[in-house]
């Protein structure tokens, strides 16, 4: 069963001396349930803002985005914002942690946008992801690699239907990139999510069986490339 | 967990931890509030607790009768011991008003002279045996000492003499001429012994010394002037009456009839003297001329305020750049516009309530030393624990003006735009 239909999406750019540039067309797009997939992208080929359309952060001009049957583009920013914060994981290429606030804490807050907070099964993610010793310890006292581990245990921590990992490996070494792909990949699994995951890493995209190009996807990356 | 309480806890998370991370900021801003809390609490309260002391307190009397002149002169000389006595009155009129029906009880005042600083008070046993300085309260001796008799130099003290003097039981002392105070005034030769020392009464008696009136009158070097005449008491020799003569009458009177036809009658018909009535309008009077002080005071402690919000203001706005990243995580997890438009407004309001909860210490210290310096002054002891509406309304509007300086970085806030400040698009 389809959890995510996209159809006929579209994201211009105004530029500052007035010119609008299309970043985003993309025909069709499907994802269903449980699965795991990852888009292959290069630097400006738009998967950022690919991702940012799905996520409800950003409101394309044209098409539609059907998330478990509910069209994004319809909904008000409100409803985004509550859709976002109950059914989609978000784990960014930077981590995007808050740093004035513990590990725990992170995913804490997550939690109190989306489906409630529950502390007990927040420092369970944390515990899974090795983390059991690092609740208490803030962003800046943790490591690169620790840090994205803070990062999938928040995007986890809602039960999402859907997680959007943008080059969440991005910032690790080789063994840590692996490592880390691996248990999200299973907690998504035993959550039962969907994983769609940006990378231009052919070691990341290796570990998946079905990959897409995204400049195959996006008519205006083609476009772009053909310039 | 309902959406709404999930919310609520969530906001208190984010404005404790943005209180902690900008430690410094909150803590210099919350200080400015609590001083400017306070600053408008002390201008209230202390204006308002004076006035009761001053004017609405148990002193024990209705009126004081006196020289002709200013009435509010004759109320802080003979009931706060404080100014100059306006001039003397014969000893006739104090006969004359004491057995008059409609006074319960008068009490003769006379002043001249001091010890150390602290007002020596002529007057008779009455003052111990029938004055209640409150309702059903008598000036109560301390243990070992006793009232003065009234035909031997013997003292009673108050208890902040005491305190301040150092005078105990059986000390003797020279009383020096005049009221002020001030060193090397004349020494009268006589010498006095102090047989009682006060409890204390928390009124402006606790300043005075306490010594029969005929004292007074045979102080060497006090002229009596009663009859016209000057004269001056010799040892050993009756003191005729038509020579005496008093600062003033010190008067309970029965219900306020009393009050009303012997005003009338001194005041309006009489060229003598001036009855001051009641001491409390008296007293109100000089606290409604006083009345621009406490406007300007006011004014000062208003602008206080507004600085204070405006500080308030400054600090979290300034902080809104480097927070634009965290409201657009905050917005990627979930959180809606008005969820950070909210937790803005509410950390503005946070830090405005912190310091009214300081300012209430502020206020304490400051109430403690202007109670301090009333009650060394004049005696009157200000009640730092007397509930005032300020204590209520202004930590409301504190609220109110720190939500209302929250309002333009909530603003700034709620228009973050998330994905540009999020991860830079690729």
């Amino acid at each position: 069963m389809s959890l995510l239909e996209i159809e006929g999406l579209r994201k211009t750019y105004r530029a500052p001396d007035g010119t609008t540039s299309t970043v985003l067309d993309v025909a069709r797009f499907e994802l269903t349930e449980r699965r795991q997939v990852a888009l292959e992208g290069r630097s400006g080929s738009g998967k950022t803002t690919f991702l940012n359309c799905i996520a409800g952060i950003l409101r394309p001009d044209a098409g539609s985005i059907r998330l478990d049957g509910t069209d994004l583009v319809r909904l008000s920013e409100s409803g985004r914002d509550s859709l976002r914060a109950r059914h989609i994981g978000y784990v960014f290429q930077t981590f995007n942690l808050l740093q004035g606030y513990s590990a725990h804490e992170n995913v804490l807050l997550g939690m109190f946008f989306g489906r409630g907070p529950d502390p007990g099964h927040a420092a369970e993610l944390l515990e899974r992801l090795g983390l059991g010793d690092r609740l208490g310890y803030r962003p800046g006292q943790l490591s690169i690699g620790q840090q994205q581990r803070v990062a999938v245990a928040r995007a986890l921590a809602n039960h999402p239907r859907l997680v959007l990992a943008d080059e969440p490996t991005g910032n690790l070494d080789a063994i840590h990139a692996a490592e880390a792909l691996e248990l999200m990949r299973t907690i998504c699994d035993e959550q039962g999510a969907a994983l769609l995951l940006v990378s231009h890493d052919p070691a990341v995209l290796g570990r998946f069986d079905t990959r897409y190009e995204l400049s195959e996807l996006n008519a205006a990356a083609r476009g772009t490339e053909a310039r | 967990m309902s959406p709404f309480f999930a919310r609520s806890r969530a906001l208190g998370l984010i404005v404790r931890r943005s209180l902690r991370q900008h430690l410094l900021s909150t803590a210099i801003t919350v200080l400015s509030t609590a001083l400017a809390a306070g600053l408008v609490m002390s201008v209230f309260a202390v204006h308002e607790q004076s006035r009761r002391a001053f004017a609405g307190g148990p002193l024990g009397f209705d009126a004081v009768l006196g020289a002709r002149g200013s009435q509010l002169q004759l109320v802080l000389n003979a009931v706060f011991h404080l100014e100059t006595s306006p001039g003397n009155i014969p000893w006739s009129l104090y006969r004359e008003i004491a057995t008059d029906p409609r006074v319960e009880l008068a009490l003769p005042y006379a002043v001249g002279d001091n010890f150390q600083g602290s007002r020596i008070v002529g007057t008779t046993r009455d003052v111990f045996d029938k004055f209640e300085f409150q309702r059903g309260q008598r000036f109560q001796v301390r243990p070992g000492g006793r009232p003065f008799d009234a035909g031997r130099r013997e003292a009673v003290i108050g208890s902040f003499v005491a305190r301040e003097s150092g005078l105990e039981l059986g000390d003797h002392f020279q009383p020096a001429h005049g009221v002020s105070g001030r060193p090397g005034e004349p020494e009268h030769p006589e010498e006095y012994v102090v047989v009682g020392i006060l409890e204390t009464t928390s009124s402006p008696s606790d300043r005075v010394i306490w010594i029969p009136i005929e004292g007074v009158f045979r102080m060497g070097g006090h002229v009596l002037r009663g009859s016209g005449e000057e004269f001056e008491a010799r040892a050993g020799a009756e003191i005729p009456d038509e020579h005496k003569e008093v600062s003033a009458v010190l008067l309970k009177l029965r219900g306020s009839r009393a009050g009303l036809q012997l005003a009338n009658l001194i005041n309006r018909q009489g060229k003598e003297a001036t009855m001051a009535w009641p001491i409390a309008r008296v007293m109100s009077e000089l606290f409604n001329k006083l009345g621009w002080v406490q406007q300007v005071l006011q004014l000062v402690a208003w602008l206080v305020v507004v600085v204070a919000a405006g500080s308030i203001l400054a600090s979290i706005y300034n902080t809104m750049n480097e927070r634009r990243r965290e409201f657009a995580i905050l917005r990627a997890l979930g959180a809606k516009r008005r969820t950070v438009f909210a937790a803005i407004v509410l950390e503005a309001a946070v830090i405005a309530l912190l310091g009214v909860l300081v300012g209430y210490f502020v206020y304490g210290g400051i109430l403690a030393v202007a109670a301090s310096i009333i009650r060394q002054e004049t005696g009157v002891a200000i009640d730092l624990w007397r509930f005032h509406p300020v204590f209520l309304w202004l930590p409301l509007l504190m609220l109110g003006l720190g939500a209302l300086a929250g309002l333009l970085p909530a603003r700034k806030a709620y228009s973050t735009d998330v994905a540009s400040n999020l991860v830079p698009s690729s």
